[in-house]
Parts: C-alpha cells; sequence; structure tokens
C-alpha cells in the first residue's frame, strides 16, 4: 500500500458505504435530498459520485452510470459513443509526445506518455468490446425494449449506421496515422507493442463479429418493414374466422394442380435402427452398455401361513433357477463324450437331438467351445478325464490370424 | 452435423436458429446445403427455406403417391390447429401491442402477457376461448390457462422455452410457414383485405 492507492481504496470505501443509495438513484436515474439521506448525499456529493440535476435532486456522475449500464447490460436508446476519431486523435498526440520526450532525455515525461498511451489504447479497446456487446445484445433481444413497430424500425436504422461508424473504426486501426507514426521509428517500438497486442491481435475477430451483426440488423430491418402487412393480413385473417366460425381450410383436391411449396412439406417417418452385431466394436459398445446395467433385484415373496407370522418363520426361501435349454443340451453332451472313446462331434450330436429348444449350430459351436474352456480351466476332474479338439477350417488368409472353428470334439481320455 | 440434420429432417422437423442453432448455421452454408440436398434428392426429397430464411424444412420432390399422402396429412393438421394458432398470434399481438411477433426469434415472456391479462376483462374471456378452441384443459386459473397454451404451442413447434425458470419464450421460424399458409388460405377464399377502422372493437384493443 502507499499514498496513491490509500486514496483509491478510500475513495472505494464512500462507494461500498453508500451502496444502497447508489444502487436506488441508479435504479431510479435520481435521488430527491431528504433529511435522512442528507449526510450521505453531501459525502457522495464531495467524492464526485453525484451530482446535482434539480433543486435537492441528485444524479449519479454520468461516468459511473455508464460503468454500471456496461456492468448490467442496461440498454439506453440510441446509445453507443462514435467519438473514435477523438481517441485516435489523443493516441496520436501521446504517440507524438513520448518520441520527443525520448528525444530530449526527459524519462520521467516519456514514462508518463507511455502509461497514458497505454491506457488509451486499453480504453479504445475496450470501447469497440463494448460496442460490439450492446450491439450484439441489442440485434439478440431485437429491440425488445421499445414497443413500435416505428421506433424499431428509427432503432434499427440508426443502430446500422453505428455500426458502419464501428467498422470504420475498426478500418482506421490499421490505416490511421497512429500505426504510422509508430512504425515510423524504433523509439516508438514499446507503444507499437502495446498498440498490436490491445488492438491489432483481436481486430480479425472484431471484425467478424460485427460483420455478423451487421447482417442480422439488416436482416432484421428488412423484415420489420415486412411485419406490418403480414399482422395486417393476419387480423384479417382472424377476423374472417370470427365472422365465419364454421369455415374450414379447403380439401386437397380442391386445389390447384401445382401446390404450394409449403403443402408440398414432408410430414416425416420414424427412423428405427439396430446394432449390427457382426460388427466387434459394435459388440464392444454394447457389453460396456450391457455392464451399466444393474442387475435385477430378486423380490422373494414370502406367503404367510395361515395362523404364523411371516417374519416368525425360520425357513430361508429358496429360490430355484431355472436352466436355460442351452445348458441342458450342454449338459447332455458332456455326459455323452464322458461316455464315449470315440471324438464326439458337437454338431453331429446336435442334429441327433430331436428337441425345439436346440439353439442354431453357430451359437451352440459358440457356447460349447467357451463352456468347455471354462470347464478346463476351472475344473482339474475335467481337464483330467476328457480331451477337447478343435475342428479348425483351412486358413484362407494365414496372415489374418483368424481361427475359424468348425466343430468341437469331444471324448473321454484313455 | 451431416449425420444429425439428416434425422431431424427425415423426422419432418423444422430446422431454425432459435430450436437448433447449430443445424441451422450449417445448412447457411451453401457447400453443406448442396450436400444435403443430394443427398434427399436420392429419396425424392428436396431441402426448403420457409419465404424469409427463419427455417429449414424437407418437401417431396414430386407429388406422386407418397407426396399426395403427406399434403393430405398436412392438410387435416392445418384444419385442426388453423384457428387455434390463427385466435393465439392474434390474440398475442393486442396483448403485447407489437405486430413483430410474427417474427421468428420474437420474446415472448410469461409474466409480462400475464400482467396485461389480469388488467383487462376482455383479454381473459379470449384466453377461456383459445384455451376451449385448441381443446386443452386447464385449471381454473387465468395462468394455468396460459401456460398450457404456451406449452402447447411449444410441442406444436411455434415457440421453444429459452428461460425455463423465467419462463421466457421464443418465436421460432416455423411461424413463417404458417404466415405462408395463412397468404395463401386469404388469396384461395378471396378474403377481401378489411380495413382495420372496420373491425370490431374488441380486435384492436
Amino acid at each position: 500500500m502507499n499514498a496513491t492507492t490509500d486514496g483509491i481504496v478510500a475513495y472505494l470505501g464512500v462507494l461500498h458505504m453508500h451502496r444502497q443509495l447508489i444502487a436506488e438513484t441508479y435504479h431510479r436515474n435520481s435521488i430527491i435530498l431528504t433529511d435522512d439521506n442528507q449526510r450521505a448525499i453531501r459525502q457522495l456529493q464531495q467524492q464526485r459520485i453525484l451530482s446535482p440535476y434539480l433543486q435537492d435532486e441528485f444524479r449519479l456522475a454520468p461516468s459511473l452510470t455508464r460503468h454500471l449500464d456496461e456492468v448490467f447490460q442496461r440498454q439506453r436508446n440510441y446509445a453507443i459513443s462514435s467519438n473514435f476519431e477523438e481517441q485516435f486523435n489523443r493516441l496520436l498526440h501521446l504517440a507524438d509526445e513520448y518520441q520527443k520526450a525520448s528525444h530530449e532525455n526527459r524519462s520521467d515525461d516519456r514514462d508518463n506518455y507511455e502509461a497514458d498511451f497505454d491506457t488509451g489504447v486499453f480504453e479504445l479497446g475496450a470501447s469497440i468490446a463494448a460496442g460490439l456487446l450492446l450491439l450484439r445484445t441489442l440485434t439478440d433481444n431485437r429491440f425488445a425494449h421499445v414497443s413500435t413497430l416505428a421506433e424499431k424500425q428509427r432503432q434499427n436504422a440508426y443502430y446500422i449506421k453505428q455500426a458502419e461508424k464501428l467498422g470504420d473504426a475498426l478500418l482506421s486501426l490499421q490505416t490511421t496515422g497512429v500505426l504510422e507514426l509508430l512504425n515510423s521509428s524504433s523509439l516508438l517500438a514499446p507503444l507499437l507493442r502495446v498498440y498490436q497486442h490491445q488492438l491489432l491481435a483481436p481486430l480479425d475477430e472484431w471484425r467478424a463479429s460485427l460483420l455478423d451483426i451487421t447482417a442480422t440488423l439488416r436482416n432484421y430491418l428488412y423484415r420489420l418493414r415486412q411485419i406490418e402487412p403480414e399482422a395486417k393480413r393476419l387480423r384479417n385473417f382472424a377476423h374472417f374466422l370470427n365472422r365465419n366460425p364454421d369455415y374450414q381450410p379447403p380439401e386437397l383436391e380442391d386445389l390447384p394442380q401445382q401446390l404450394p411449396v409449403w403443402a408440398q412439406r414432408f410430414t416425416g417417418i420414424t427412423i428405427h435402427t439396430h446394432p449390427d452385431l457382426s460388427r466387434t466394436t459394435v459388440r464392444e459398445a454394447l457389453a460396456d452398455i450391457a455392464r451399466t446395467i444393474p442387475a435385477t433385484v430378486v423380490k422373494i415373496t414370502r406367503e404367510r401361513a395361515a395362523g404364523q407370522l411371516i417374519a416368525g418363520s425360520d425357513t430361508k426361501t429358496v429360490i430355484t433357477l431355472q436352466p436355460k435349454p442351452i445348458q441342458l443340451a450342454f449338459q447332455r453332451y458332456l455326459h455323452a463324450a464322458r461316455e464315449s472313446l470315440q471324438p464326439l462331434s458337437a454338431l453331429h450330436w446336435l442334429h441327433q437331438q430331436t428337441s425345439t429348444e436346440l439353439p442354431i449350430a453357430e451359437a451352440w459351436i459358440m457356447y460349447v467351445l467357451h463352456a468347455v474352456q471354462v470347464l478346463f480351466t476351472n475344473d482339474a476332474n475335467i481337464a483330467n478325464t476328457l480331451v477337447m479338439q478343435r475342428v479348425e477350417a483351412p486358413l484362407a488368409h494365414r496372415y489374418s490370424g483368424n481361427i475359424v472353428v468348425m466343430d468341437i470334439q469331444l471324448w473321454k481320455k484313455t | 452435423m451431416f449425420k444429425q440434420i439428416i434425422p431431424l429432417l427425415l423426422a419432418g422437423e423444422f430446422i431454425c436458429p432459435f430450436t437448433q442453432q447449430t443445424a441451422h448455421a450449417y445448412l447457411s452454408d451453401p457447400n453443406h446445403q448442396a450436400s444435403i440436398d443430394a443427398y434427399l434428392e436420392k429419396i425424392g426429397l428436396k431441402l426448403v427455406q420457409t419465404r424469409h430464411g427463419g427455417a429449414f424444412f424437407c418437401t417431396h420432390l414430386e407429388m406422386d403417391a407418397d407426396g399426395k399422402k403427406s399434403a393430405h396429412k398436412t392438410f387435416k393438421d392445418i384444419k385442426q390447429t388453423l384457428r387455434p394458432i390463427v385466435t393465439f398470434l392474434e390474440l398475442l399481438m393486442r396483448i403485447t401491442q407489437q405486430d413483430d411477433i410474427l417474427t421468428a426469434g420474437t420474446i415472448l415472456e410469461t409474466h409480462q402477457i400475464m400482467t396485461v391479462i389480469d388488467a383487462n376483462p376482455s383479454l381473459r374471456n379470449d384466453l377461456q376461448s383459445l384455451t376451449n378452441q385448441a381443446g386443452l384443459r386447464a385449471e381454473n386459473t387465468d395462468r394455468n390457462r396460459l401456460v398450457k397454451i404456451l406449452t402447447d404451442f411449444c410441442k406444436q413447434g411455434y415457440l421453444v422455452l429459452v428461460n425455463p425458470e423465467r419462463e421466457i419464450y421464443r418465436v421460432t421460424g416455423k411461424i413463417e410457414y404458417i404466415m405462408e399458409v395463412i397468404e395463401f388460405l386469404m388469396e384461395h377464399e378471396a378474403v377481401s383485405d378489411v380495413e382495420e377502422s372496420d373491425m370490431p372493437q374488441g380486435a384492436l384493443l
């Protein structure tokens, strides 16, 4: 902390102390002097936060009002300052004075001019950004703060002109004498760096934003000019419908051969898609999804026996899970294989079965292959008593790495 | 974006900057339009825009059997919805005293509309009539009626709820479609341009 910052802190303290009064003044545009607020108003007046407006009426200082407008996006009619030319002239003078101070070795003056130039460039950049933001807000809200069509048209036309001025200002950033001066001497390099960083760097983004805003404003102005006849047409049609309560739009057959575009509208279809299970990536994705689905909670409903409480029953309810047909078939195949001294083909065994609930051959082979692998890994007894052999198709593409299993054979180990 | 837009168009959706901002921006590029159109052409459809460019939608390339089937459905929908939508728009124009609600993107604030309705018995009656006309069941308060109506027009695609907390809606690009329908019907029925001074007082409040 030093003396300079202490003053700012004290000033901000005054703002904070009277925040309610300031907010009220901003909201109502002015404040009336009363016995209660007299002391506070005088203090704010001394700090140039409030300025006298009429007798016993005060307003916020315009600079503070502008700041609050920007912060709270409050729309003022016909806002946006366009005195960019003054700001450019100021920068030109500051750069000129900086150069002279540098030549004459007045380092303190030079530093002051540099600081002022830096602030001036920042203010110019902030003005352009704020102008663009305000235009963007107005464009997006379509001048919602004014009610009549004529007002909207006038404001729209005004802001198109402001946008053009803003466009001129953006153009001037590159063509103005300031840049020319900054490029003319190496002494001005520090100022050029600031100018490039604060103004030239965001220039493309500003230009794109302005182009978009201007196009929207022009389009909206064009639309506004068409609204009046359309509104009149709608009122007339509403009036027509009121006078003809039984009116029904015509049938399609009563209309001319060439239908208008709106009548040829495609009313839409519902598209249903199904996963392609032959693709590994799809299957993996489905497996990931399946893993996220929580297991079904098995609810055990205990029936109360006559004369007994459910809670008093010590017997545990047992749920018997019914094996699936493919599981039963595999058990039967396994049993047959344990008895067989010759290789027992899984496919051949399947074809011999008469049950209608058996799976198709591909699914059966896949199941048997997986189940036998699991059994051989987990059950030493099975692994020691059975022999398993895959019947593989010849390698069509030897480097593909694919092994096509045609059949599985199981038989008892001798 | 292409693969997101095609299903929307095939579902018969209107793509406007207030319902599908990214899709609309994509379609605004002539090159993208051409690629979408080339795809649609293969299945007998065409990409078109409403007259003022507020929304993209699909039409049949030729009025074959499918085209006629669609046209029948369109006319059936219009028969069912025309009267409530015209009444609703005309009522909104009276409530807001702004004609530009007929442009896509206009903001409608529920509480502002409700404040005006509350202060005007004629508008309250009109709101009740509109609720009945649209076949909506609402509890016996004007606010419920208004919310039901706004929700219904959202479902029909004429409005979009942009701020659920503050109940702010935006008029969508589909408004331009219904305005084209109205213009056509007026021409077909030879509805004369009645001078506004000839209209009943209530219609011009």
